[in-house]
């Protein structure tokens, strides 16, 4: 855990750009709101194995939005059963209902429907608020924690020994 | 564009996906087979075991080795043994939660095979029952073997005996008390001396006052002796009387005692009617309750998996995460979670193959909207002409569910069937052709079940060697076609069964009539022989008492003749008196007129 913590704090101090880190965010939000054990996630899950994404903030970041979940799942079962049940779309989900492909996404599941759609709907502005806090973290942020005593006494502990040494290997 | 790219990541990718299905295919199998395993001992309380469960690919399905199901009553038997199954699964239904099996095939279904090993799962064994069989119970009332009237008499505690020797003691008791009253009684003597003492002292003539007071003085002390004698004798005729009264109730007791024991010994003794009819249900009940008793046992392992997921789950399992509920928009067939479409099941009896078919078996029946339906048959059978049985299983409205069966057994051969087993009454029917009608509906908790057996070709054998048994098996082997009608009605744990057969009334008619013969022989028997006892014991008594009574009146004489004696000669005192009185007075009057006559003559003297 330390480990995958100092590799965030390595990318976020990095060169890296922050739009893989937000990217990473996002992804992690859209698998860890929706239902793990559903189809769409293995698209996730490849978009982040594949996109270079920042592995280590998408891993993290599964973990808080996974325990977000559990908080406002209530929530996205009140958009999905909205959704599901409004008349105007009933000739729409019917028609992906009727087709076998469709059913196996389990989109007529109302959690699977309103995580998903809040998620989807959640991406572009999580993503640029996310790269809008990383900007401001490396500007702002970053160098006063450098210089702060607490960053001095923190030097001296094992976790910042962690982080020096992923520097040194250069992830 | 492409530095967004990672292409090992595409790798990782198939590499977690190669992974997910390297664990699936060699797992799931043995995830499954320690699934069945488990919750199938946890549910039937003994080891349910199976060999082996492999994932196929094509078609997406599993192949189950042997199945052994412990009988939990017999652990080193199987209850049912099943040499292998096949299933396929729908394998996108799987991403949509769901289970559905299209088709089980099961090879070689067989009850009551043997294991290897003990298939019981620790936990304490409740010891049989160990009480006498109740054969053997009603066997013991009914005394199969009647004794004699002289084994009676000799082994039992008569009434008889008892009162006569209770009247023995009294008597002897009382007339001990009556002669010690009779002992301080005068003797005859001494009353005649003091008959002739009075008449000396009342009839010889006074010869002065101071006789006459002397006189007075020793009839007063005879009369005080007489009065003293005249009380005991009051007291002795009050005895005589009380113990007559007492004596006399003993007796009627005595007398009354044979009749009462005879009704004893009858009671003891006899085997009435009823006793004699209820052999039947003994006979046939025994194994109908038994064989009600184990398909209840098995119907009640089953129901929990037929009813309503729903209705019976006492609580909603704690989700870890919200699941929401699926929408469903018509135009496809509404699938349950778990659902086995259809299931061939190939069940090898002794008799031969059976087919099983199986349909529907789901625990959310509701939701499939058709209920589990069970269709066996068999045509080609040793000792059967045929066996159907058309089972449903109907929870689709969990407020009103039900569960119903028809079974029709045609020509089903009986050789050699145990019908009794008691070392009493042991019976066996040999031979016999029998069409069962059977039909079972349970609804709500309560049974109702009815099974028609018509008994064709019977024959059967008694082994009992003597008495009732001996009877009614031979009356028994004279008949050769009847009927048996089971009835169970009532809560699932508070059956009320009947079982009425024709043999019932044959049985009881002859039954009625050997043992009325035998108890009138035998009743006769005892009144002679409880009426000589009585005559023996107290037939003197009467006489004896009728000596009493006599004593009695004696007694009474005896009062009434000292009381005249008394009286007679007080009475004779008086008259004495008065006449020599009156005697004195004639004579001075006698005189008075001669010496007036004398007197007259002189003066008129002419």
């Amino acid at each position: 855990m330390l480990t995958l913590l100092a590799k965030l704090l390595k990318a976020l101090n990095s060169d890296a750009s922050p739009g893989q880190i937000s990217l990473a965010f996002v992804l992690a939000m859209i698998m860890g709101f929706t239902p793990l054990w559903s189809v769409h996630n293995l698209l996730v899950l490849l978009l982040a194995l594949v996109l270079r994404i920042n592995l280590t903030g998408f891993i993290l970041a599964f973990g808080v939005f996974s325990g977000l979940a559990y908080a406002i799942d209530p929530w996205f079962i009140m958009a999905g059963e909205y959704l599901l049940t409004h008349a105007g779309l009933k000739d729409f989900w019917t028609s992906l209902y009727v087709v076998d492909a469709w059913r196996v996404t389990r989109f007529n599941n109302t959690l699977v429907m309103g995580s998903l759609v809040v998620s989807l709907a959640l991406t572009l502005p999580v993503f640029l608020l996310f790269n809008f806090l990383i900007r401001q973290y490396r500007e702002r942020i970053f160098a006063w924690v450098q210089k702060s005593k607490l960053m001095q006494i923190l030097k001296a502990n094992k976790f910042y020994k962690l982080y020096n040494s992923l520097n040194m290997e250069g992830f | 564009m492409l530095k967004w790219i990672r292409w090992p990541g595409f790798i990782a990718f198939v590499a977690i996906l190669a992974l997910l299905f390297a664990f699936t295919y060699f797992f799931t199998g043995l995830f499954i087979k320690n699934a069945i395993e488990e919750y199938g001992s946890d549910a039937l309380g003994a080891q349910v075991n199976v060999d082996s469960v492999n994932l196929t690919l094509d078609p997406l399905g599993f192949r189950i080795g042997r199945v052994q199901v412990t009988n939990p009553e017999e652990p080193m038997t199987n209850a049912v043994e099943i040499k292998g199954a096949a299933f396929e699964v729908d394998f996108w239904r799987l991403f949509m939660g769901q289970f559905i099996v299209n088709e089980l095939s099961v090879e070689t279904l067989q009850f009551n095979t043997a294991r290897k090993s003990s298939g019981a799962i620790a936990k304490k064994v409740k010891p049989k029952d160990e009480k006498p069989g109740k054969m053997a119970e009603v066997l013991e009332t009914a005394k199969d073997e009647l004794p004699s009237a002289d084994e009676i008499m000799s082994r039992e505690t008569l009434l008889t005996d008892v009162k006569s020797a209770e009247l023995q003691t009294l008597y002897e008791q009382k007339t001990k008390e009556l002669d010690a009253m009779k002992a301080g009684l005068m003797s005859s003597q001494q009353l005649k001396d003091y008959q002739d003492e009075i008449k000396t002292l009342t009839s010889e003539d006074l010869k002065s006052l101071e006789d006459f007071n002397q006189r007075k003085k020793r009839l007063s002390e005879i009369n005080d002796e007489l009065k003293k004698e005249k009380q005991k004798i009051t007291e002795l005729k009050t005895a005589y009387s009380t113990a007559y009264k007492e004596l006399n109730q003993k007796l009627s007791e005595v007398k009354d005692a044979p009749s009462q024991d005879l009704k004893n010994l009858k009671n003891k003794y006899s085997l009435d009617a009823g006793g004699a009819a209820n052999l039947t249900q003994l006979l046939f009940g025994g194994q109908t309750g038994e064989w009600t008793k184990q398909a209840l046992y098995w119907y009640e392992k089953a129901q929990p998996y037929l009813a309503s997921a729903e209705s019976t789950k006492p609580e909603e399992k704690k989700i870890p995460r919200a699941e929401g509920r699926f929408v469903h928009f018509g135009g496809v067939e509404m699938l349950p979670e778990f659902l086995l479409r259809e299931a061939r099941i190939d069940v090898l009896l002794a008799a031969g193959h059976l087919d099983a078919n199986v349909t529907n078996i789901t625990h959310q029946p509701e939701v499939l909207g058709k209920p589990v339906r069970l269709l066996v048959s068999g045509t080609e059978l040793q000792g059967y002409d045929s066996i159907t049985l058309n089972a449903e299983f109907n929870h689709i409205d969990p407020k009103n569910s039900f569960d119903r069966a028809d079974l029709k057994i045609k020509a089903m051969e009986f050789k050699d069937f145990t019908v009794s087993g008691s070392s009493e009454f042991p019976l066996k029917l040999a031979t016999a052709k029998t069409d069962i009608n059977s039909q079972i509906v349970v609804r709500k908790g309560a049974m109702d079940l009815a099974v028609q057996a018509l008994f064709a070709d019977a024959q059967f054998k008694s082994g009992a060697k003597s008495g009732v048994a001996k009877q009614v098996g031979e009356l028994l082997e004279d008949i050769h076609h009847f009927e048996i009608n089971f009835a169970a009605r009532g809560k699932l744990n508070d059956l009320d069964t009947s079982l009425n057969t024709s043999l019932e009334k044959q049985l009881k008619a002859a039954l009625e009539a050997k043992v009325d013969a035998k108890k009138a022989q035998l009743e006769a028997e005892l009144k002679a022989k409880l009426q000589a006892r009585v005559t023996e014991k107290a037939g003197s008594y009467g006489k004896e008492l009728e000596a009493l009574l006599s004593s009695e009146g004696d007694m009474e004489a005896k009062q009434q003749q000292l009381e005249a004696m008394a009286k007679a000669k007080l009475s004779s005192w008086e008259e004495q008196q008065k006449k020599e009185l009156e005697a004195k007075k004639a004579a001075e009057k006698k005189k008075a007129e001669d010496k007036v006559r004398d007197a007259l003559k002189d003066k008129f003297k002419f």
